[in-house]
């Protein structure tokens, strides 16, 4: 029979320890909102920024603040030319959207530096900002632009890139929604096995539990761009976590940084069986896959390395679980194989 | 305000006392809350999350018997969370938090609560140094890294000193008839 400690600490009484504040929301709008549900009424809470996935791989605002003296990188090649930021403790911060000297990739780079400069002078505070859906409010906000200033900054970059605002179509998670979403049917690689894999059903190693790490989440824009945080079952019955990232040209969708943790990676160049030339990018942690098409660009942030997972996150531990171990060039060129490059580039083509 | 005026407050139904709770624990509750939470919420599932402990503790004031303003606040802010993430099934169970008794201890246990009530005076009896970390981890949900940073401790000082805790918890719990191993 088995107790799980943290369910034996419900109702227990803390009193001592002093908890560092995290994404603290303002008493202010607690009080707004504790004083609407109590007299029955409604009072919008802060709508969400982006999908949930990206914000993960997001800690940008909080990086930047410390981290835009730019010198030399641990990174090389290609993947070089995605950096637009360094931490001290974490690495180069590479970017997720489009050609490095694409206008796509430029303007992405261009309003992550600029949210980090108007976090700073708390120029975009989002407060209890909430915007009709629908409205070009909206899309600024979908876009992290919350007031005026950020909105006419973000207007600026786009002018200089001559891009525009997509606005998100729909968010989805099963694979087959985004194939009904789109019309175009199955061009990426299997979830994984329902109710057997850790990463996408039950944990086999807790008996009884309901835990499922990782939730498959995305989102569809106008123009065909497309996130989607999924993960891809591969051979040997090994699931491998991953953010894709496609932006169609001439459409502009908030970037996401994703911090190389010091890795140095390996990078050599691959075909896929439909001839699509990929970038490579093996890190200890990390990998990365690239691809320009015709009409976009392809971009997939791989959540494991060469190196043994980190077992100080949950997605580590789980793994170490599943007995899937790590990366190598052989499996990660699997990966590479599995998606249908000319159907994602249909998309954008639309 | 202090709590003690707060409650005393409250338990005469003055709304002030509630928004001064608001003032002076929300950064605290929203705290509790978004360690739970990690990845897996969104703002405004923080935001209504937190509103929701000040609810209940409005709800409750009638019938609230304790003086630990703050700890109540934290039991009802971890217990929001937890349901939050059980009823989106995003609940994580990792290894470490998994107790295994044998049968037969399992059998003297007879309730979750005696088990509750034992862990709970198994943890009151550790070192302060050692019941922080545990209680850090397995109540707030911190993970080492931030453990480490918020104690001033390398990590290789909290992972050696929570095992330590957990060797101590378990010599305390074989003690009191309740072995357990992972």
């Amino acid at each position: 029979m088995e107790f799980n400690i943290k369910d034996l600490l419900d109702g227990y009484m803390e009193e001592e320890i002093a908890l560092r504040p995290r994404r603290s929301p303002r008493p202010e709008k607690i009080e707004a909102l504790v004083r609407a549900r109590l007299e029955g009424s409604e009072v919008p809470v802060s709508r969400p920024r982006r999908a949930r996935r990206l914000l993960r791989a997001l800690p940008v605002a909080a990086l930047l603040a410390c981290l835009l003296s730019v010198t030399a990188y641990a990174v090389s090649s290609l993947l070089s030319e995605r950096v637009y930021a360094r931490s001290a403790s974490q690495g180069d911060v590479v970017l997720n959207l489009g050609a490095p000297e694409s206008a796509e990739f430029q303007a992405a780079a261009d309003w992550e530096r600029c949210l980090a400069e108007l976090a700073q002078a708390g120029e975009n505070d989002s407060g209890s900002a909430s915007f009709p859906e629908g409205s070009r409010e909206a899309l600024y906000a979908q876009n992290g632009a919350f007031t005026p200033a950020a909105r006419a900054a973000l207007d600026e970059i786009l002018d200089r890139y001559s891009l525009s605002m997509a606005a998100r179509l729909s968010r989805f998670q099963d694979p087959e929604e985004l194939y009904a979403l789109t019309g175009v049917s199955a061009f990426l690689p299997p979830l994984g096995k329902p109710g057997q894999d850790p990463w996408t059903g039950p944990d086999p190693s807790v008996p009884g539990s309901e835990h499922q790490i990782f939730k498959p989440v995305g989102s569809l824009y106008e123009g065909g761009s497309l996130e989607y945080s999924a993960t891809a079952l591969l051979s040997g019955e090994r699931t491998v976590p991953y953010d894709l990232s496609l932006v169609a040209n001439g459409n502009f969708i908030k970037g996401a940084g994703i911090v190389t943790r010091g890795d140095s990676f390996e990078e050599w160049t691959y075909t896929a069986p439909g001839g699509t030339e990929l970038t490579l990018d093996l890190g200890a942690s990390r990998a990365f896959l690239s691809a320009k098409l015709e009409h976009g660009y392809v971009f997939l942030f791989v959540r494991c390395g060469a190196a043994p997972h980190d077992e100080d996150t949950d997605a580590g531990r789980v793994a170490a679980y599943s007995g899937f171990a790590r990366l190598d060039r052989e499996l990660l060129e699997e990966l590479a194989a599995s998606f249908d490059y000319a159907a994602l580039d249909a998309l954008c083509a639309k | 305000m202090e709590d003690r005026q707060i409650l005393s407050g409250l338990r005469s139904g003055d709304i002030g006392a509630l928004s001064a709770a608001i003032e002076n624990y929300t950064g605290y509750v929203s705290a509790v809350i978004a360690n739970q939470l990690r990845r897996r919420g969104s703002r405004e599932d923080l935001e209504e999350l937190t509103a929701n402990a000040f609810v209940a503790l409005w709800e409750s004031r009638e019938s609230l018997r304790t003086e630990r303003l703050r700890g109540w606040l934290g039991a009802v802010a971890r217990n929001q969370a937890r349901s939050f993430l059980r009823k989106n099934r995003l609940l994580t169970v990792s290894p470490e938090d998994v107790l295994l008794v044998s049968a037969d201890v399992a059998e003297k246990l007879l309730e979750k609560e005696e088990a509750r009530r034992l862990l709970r005076a198994a943890v009151e009896a550790l070192e302060p140094p050692d019941r922080e970390i545990f209680l850090r981890f397995y109540y707030y949900d911190q993970t080492v890294p931030e453990i480490a940073r918020d104690m001033r401790l390398k990590r290789e000082a909290v992972k050696s000193r929570l095992r330590r805790g957990r060797d101590k918890l378990r010599q305390r719990l074989e003690e009191g008839g309740f072995p357990y191993g992972v």
